[in-house]
């Protein structure tokens, strides 16, 4: 399985790479006020409007500081119409064994009967499993949970 | 090649089939209404027989039986044997039917049985010609050498162009086929290429031997083909090998077939009248074995004429709206284009221009040769931009064509006489705007029908034609569309419209007396003004119209209403000529960029140095006065903060900043620290009212692209859109009604009547009192009626008092409370003043009613007697104070 890598606050993240459909560099994400916050905003890639996710929102990450110089995976259609999400760095493409990635989300929800169960269902989605790296541990993402994920949390932010 | 093997192919030949169905529907209308002509007949005779071809080499036998049964009708219309009378015509409007669903269905039957069509249309003919029909084609005749040879009918022999010197037999093998599939010629597209060099007079699937495998070369299909074209020019022509191609010899038996049969195909000579012929006979339609069913004909217009990328019929059937067809007057060549295909050179076009831009803005300091390739660059772009948008362009014929039959079938269960005149069917918009647009045309032609037209008996006593007639007239006008739809019926009685709309509780009875017939007939427009089932109680129309109105007014039209009771009613619409590309105004806030569709702006208005301060705060909201009219006013950076829509706190606290940073920059500017203070806001339309949106930076106006938004941005409802401006940057596109709503502003309605400050003008006003000291004055059109009120009616709430009326609490405002007057004793009868307009939940309290009535009169403006008060007046001789309604409505309508 090959996985297209990047860092996102401090953290390894993969993806599967038959699911990416570019890198981006360089581009001017639009902010649209009144959006849910895990949206950073819109961009226009030759024409055509994306949706960037941030990941931060969704992970609980602490926001990141303001960068000027925006990297994005975007994501192919199957995973998501138009779809991508912001990075800090991006890493290089490795090839690990399947079975090698955890499938934590067994053991959080035996133990999770959290206030926000809810949230960390939407988040588990998202994440395939952790698997072991030479460059330390890494997310395996699964890229088509994120936006149901957000939905997931809209309708939680409502309910509160 | 008996079965269908790629979707694709089945596409191509719907989207063919389709075409040649509009033009049979269309001249079938058109020859029922104005009579036939030879050249009518043979345009649909075409129509019909490549139907049949093509159903044929696809092994469609359904589509095969009924469009042979039509083609052997018309061929016999056409060569005078048979005459054209409504029951054929109706019998052949029935074919167009069933083959429309066949085709739908297509590769299987869905259920359709095409037998009885097929009866009904054999059943057309007398029994003798019947006969002979059937006979010519039951004499088979034997061609071509041995195991290349096929067999055809006397029939199909007879149709053979006399001027076509050579037949040949084309053999096709499967693996021929399958390697023309490759390069994209499929058997349909062979098929029309066959029929522009000559005639297709039969096709078959050579037979093989059962239980065989056969390699793909064994397999073939032989085609009779009829030209002019030498042996020398056929195989280039064709693109086939020579031993695939046998040249026949069939001299003699044409000239024994066409011996009584001289001139069977007029279109191959024209301005020859048809002689006098035998009869002849239906062909049996059911097929014969192994015979596969095509036999097209030649098609020598200029070429199949559908637009560009529509994939809807087109030329064929936009011209023949209302008048009498010429066969293809533009004579363009056309080709289909698949819509995404057509999409995404729009999208291309788009980024083209983005990298247009920014190679245009280098150009400093380039050379001259660079510049002049820049030029160039910038040309062909727009060229390419221009291009691709009127490709999407389409004839409001396409949409009107269909009217003709829908008119004839409305008529005939009427029992009406309905014409249907089109002018303008060419008139051309957008195609996602006039799909839009069917079903609401539509709508309004069938009530034209229904409900407009009266019937003949009734017609000729009112001194008018028994026939009836509804015309649909489109053109352009000042960069949008207008639509006329009229008919000559009995029009709108506006006194039954009154009555309707006092029943249905829409208005009430003084507010109806007040307005004109004109404005009365309006209301046919509201919701819930008439079901279907009233509706024939009413002279005029109705059903429906509401959603008519909205459905116009989503795609950024408007549309009226005019009636002459006796004579007919009009309906006017206007449009935008395209719904994806819009004129808009484009503004920044909050480093954002935002698009306001040109449609929702009034107006823009800029205020300099002092007169920023006409903008008021009021202590709730900003105001200004446009105009004698009180605009309320938000600031789309306020609209943008909050994603919770603002409450009347929210809007307290952001006037009041405001207003204390406008006071400190218009000191500054005072004081000479600032060279000048302005603010900008635009008058923007929320529904039927309007609204102010300030705004921070104007960059101009753009014609932008509409995308939807993408539905991970959870709907906001301020947004109707993105979109990629010139610049490569993106601007969200505002709801301006949605904005409103956000804002929580009551729109003012501007065409409100206004008392004129200064000028004397006769206005309705009721004069009351509230308090016992002073008279005051509203405009009687501020009220929608007036109630009279028991104290006892009245129950308190806390501060607030309540009465049941019309089945809901409505609030008692006493005036004293909200300005300063003379206090009206609390146990004391009096009325309910309510107010004209949507809120029905306050009222004001009146303690007397003094009079009604039109009234001239001189406003003196009063500022000492506070802001519900526009001004004072001298009315039946007493000081009266003059109510500012659209503040009282600011003001209570919370």
């Amino acid at each position: 399985m090959e996985l297209c890598t990047f860092r996102l606050a401090g953290r390894l993240f993969g993806t599967e790479i038959g699911l990416v459909k570019e890198v981006v560099e360089h581009v001017n994400i639009a902010e649209v006020p009144h959006a849910p916050p895990e949206v950073s905003g819109i961009v226009n890639i030759r024409g055509k409007l994306h949706l960037v996710v941030d990941l931060r929102r969704i992970f609980g990450f602490a926001p990141a500081e303001t960068r000027t110089d925006v990297r994005l995976v975007l994501f192919k259609n199957a995973v998501g119409e138009s779809m991508g999400v912001q990075v800090d760095a991006l890493g290089d493409v490795i090839s690990i064994d399947p079975r090698l990635i955890e499938d934590r989300r067994a053991g959080e929800i035996a133990d999770g009967a959290s206030q926000f169960d809810e949230r960390r269902k939407a988040r588990q989605g998202i994440a395939l499993g952790v698997a072991r790296t030479g460059s330390g541990l890494m997310v395996v993402l699964a890229p088509a949970g994120i936006l149901p994920a957000m939905r997931e949390q809209a309708a939680d932010e409502f309910r509160h | 090649m008996s079965e269908i093997e790629d979707a694709g192919i089945l596409q191509e030949f719907r989207e063919e089939a389709g075409d040649h169905l509009a033009t049979l529907e269309s001249v079938l209308l058109a020859m029922e209404r104005d009579g036939i002509s030879t050249d009518d007949l043979n345009r649909i005779f075409r129509s019909a027989h490549s139907i049949k071809g093509a159903a044929g080499f696809l092994g469609l036998t359904g589509i095969g039986a009924v469009s042979h049964a039509a083609e052997t009708v018309l061929s016999l219309l056409r060569d005078g044997k048979m005459t054209f009378g409504k029951g054929v015509a109706a019998s052949l409007l029935s074919a167009v039917d069933v083959l429309r669903r066949l085709l739908e269905a297509a590769p299987g039957d869905g259920g359709v049985d095409s037998r009885p069509i097929v009866g009904q249309l054999e059943g057309l003919l007398d029994p003798p010609t019947a006969a002979s029909v059937m006979e010519e084609s039951e004499e088979f005749h034997e061609l071509g050498a041995r195991g290349r040879s096929m067999s055809t009918t006397t029939f199909r022999l007879r149709q053979i162009p006399s001027n076509h010197r050579h037949q040949y037999i084309l053999c096709y093998t499967k693996g021929e086929l399958s390697r023309r599939q490759a390069v994209g010629q499929s058997p349909v597209a062979l098929v029309r290429e066959l029929q522009k060099l000559g005639h297709l007079v039969d096709d078959k699937l050579q037979e093989v031997r059962m239980g065989e495998v056969l390699p793909d070369e064994a397999v073939s299909i032989l085609v009779l083909f009829s030209t002019d074209l030498e042996p020398t020019h056929i195989a280039k022509a064709t693109n086939l090998p020579l031993d695939c191609i046998q040249e026949l010899d069939l001299g003699k038996l044409l000239a024994d077939i066409a011996k009584d049969e001289s001139s069977l195909l007029r279109e191959f000579e024209p301005g020859v009248p048809p002689p006098p012929l035998p009869p002849k006979a239906l062909p049996r339609t059911k097929p014969q074995p192994t015979v596969l069913h095509p036999d097209p004909m030649i098609e020598v217009r200029p070429a199949i004429p559908d637009k560009a990328g529509n994939g809807i019929p087109e030329a064929p059937a936009a011209p023949a709206v209302g008048t009498h067809e010429t066969p293809n007057p533009s004579a363009t060549e056309t080709v289909r284009v698949r819509l995404d295909v057509l999409d995404r050179l729009m999208r291309l076009a788009g980024e083209l221009v983005l990298v247009r831009n920014r190679q245009l803005s280098r150009l400093d300091g380039a050379s001259i040769a660079d510049r002049e390739t820049s030029q160039r660059l910038d040309q062909v772009t727009a060229g390419i931009q221009d291009a691709v948008l009127s490709a999407r362009m389409q004839p409001l014929g396409n949409v009107l064509s269909k009217f003709q039959r829908i008119v004839r079938d409305l008529g005939h269960k009427l029992q009406k006489e309905i014409a249907l005149n089109v002018e303008g069917g060419e008139t051309e918009l957008d195609r996602t705007l006039l799909e839009a647009l069917a079903d609401p045309l539509t709508h309004i032609v069938r009530n034209c029908c229904d409900h407009g037209i009266e019937k003949p008996a009734d017609r000729v006593r009112a001194g008018k034609p028994a026939g009836g007639t509804v015309s649909v007239k489109a053109w352009h006008e000042a960069g949008r569309v207008r639509i006329r739809i009229k008919d000559d019926g009995k029009g709108i009685d506006a006194n039954a419209v009154r009555a309707k709309a006092l029943e249905k509780g829409l208005r009430a009875e003084d507010e109806l007396s007040r307005m004109t017939d004109r404005e009365v007939r309006q209301l046919v427009f509201l919701p819930g003004f008439s079901t279907a089932a009233s509706v024939t109680d009413l002279s005029g129309r109705g059903v429906g119209m509401d959603v008519v109105r909205s459905a116009i007014e989503r795609l950024g039209g408007a549309v009226t209403l005019d009636s002459e009771p006796g004579s007919g009613t009009t309906l006017d619409l206007q449009l935008p000529l395209t719904l994806a590309i819009v004129p808009a105004l484009v503004v920044v806030s909050r480093g954002c960029r935002f698009a306001i569709p040109q449609a929702s702006v009034d107006e823009l208005v800029r205020l300099y140095d002092e007169d920023v301060e006409r903008i008021e705060s009021a202590g709730r909201e900003d105001l200004y006065r446009l105009r004698e009219h009180l605009l309320p006013l938000v600031s789309l950076g306020h609209v943008l903060s909050s994603r919770e829509p603002l409450g009347a706190d929210d809007r307290a606290a952001f006037s009041e900043a405001d207003r204390v940073a406008r006071t400190a920059r218009l000191d500054e500017f005072r004081k000479g620290e600032r060279v000048a203070v302005s603010e900008t806001f635009a008058v923007l339309k929320a529904g039927e009212g309007r609204f102010g949106l300030i705004l921070d930076k104007i960059l101009g106006t753009e014609e932008i692209v509409v995308e939807p938004l993408h539905q991970g941005l959870g709907n906001p409802g301020i947004y109707a859109g993105a979109t990629v401006l010139g610049d490569g940057e993106i601007a969200l596109i505002l709801d301006t009604q949605g904005v409103c709503r956000h804002a929580g502003l009551q729109p003012a309605d501007l065409d409100a009547s206004v008392v004129g400050a200064h000028e004397q003008q006769a206005l309705g006003m009721l004069l009351f009192r509230a308090g016992p000291d002073e008279q005051l004055g509203l405009p009687l059109s501020a009220l929608r009626r007036v109630v009279r009120l028991r104290s006892d009616e009245i129950e308190r709430s806390g501060e607030r008092e309540y009465v049941q009326l019309e089945e809901r609490s409505v609030r008692v405002e006493r005036l004293d409370r909200h300005l300063s007057l003379s206090l009206a004793p609390a146990q004391q009868d009096g009325f309910l003043l309510l107010p004209s307009g949507d809120d029905r939940s306050w009222g004001i309290l009146a303690s007397a009613l003094v009079d009604s009535g039109e009234y001239r009169f001189r406003m003196d403006e009063s500022p000492e007697e506070g802001s519900f008060v526009r001004g004072t007046a001298l009315l039946r001789g007493h000081r009266t104070l003059l109510l500012d309604e659209s503040r009282l409505r600011q003001e209570l309508s919370r």
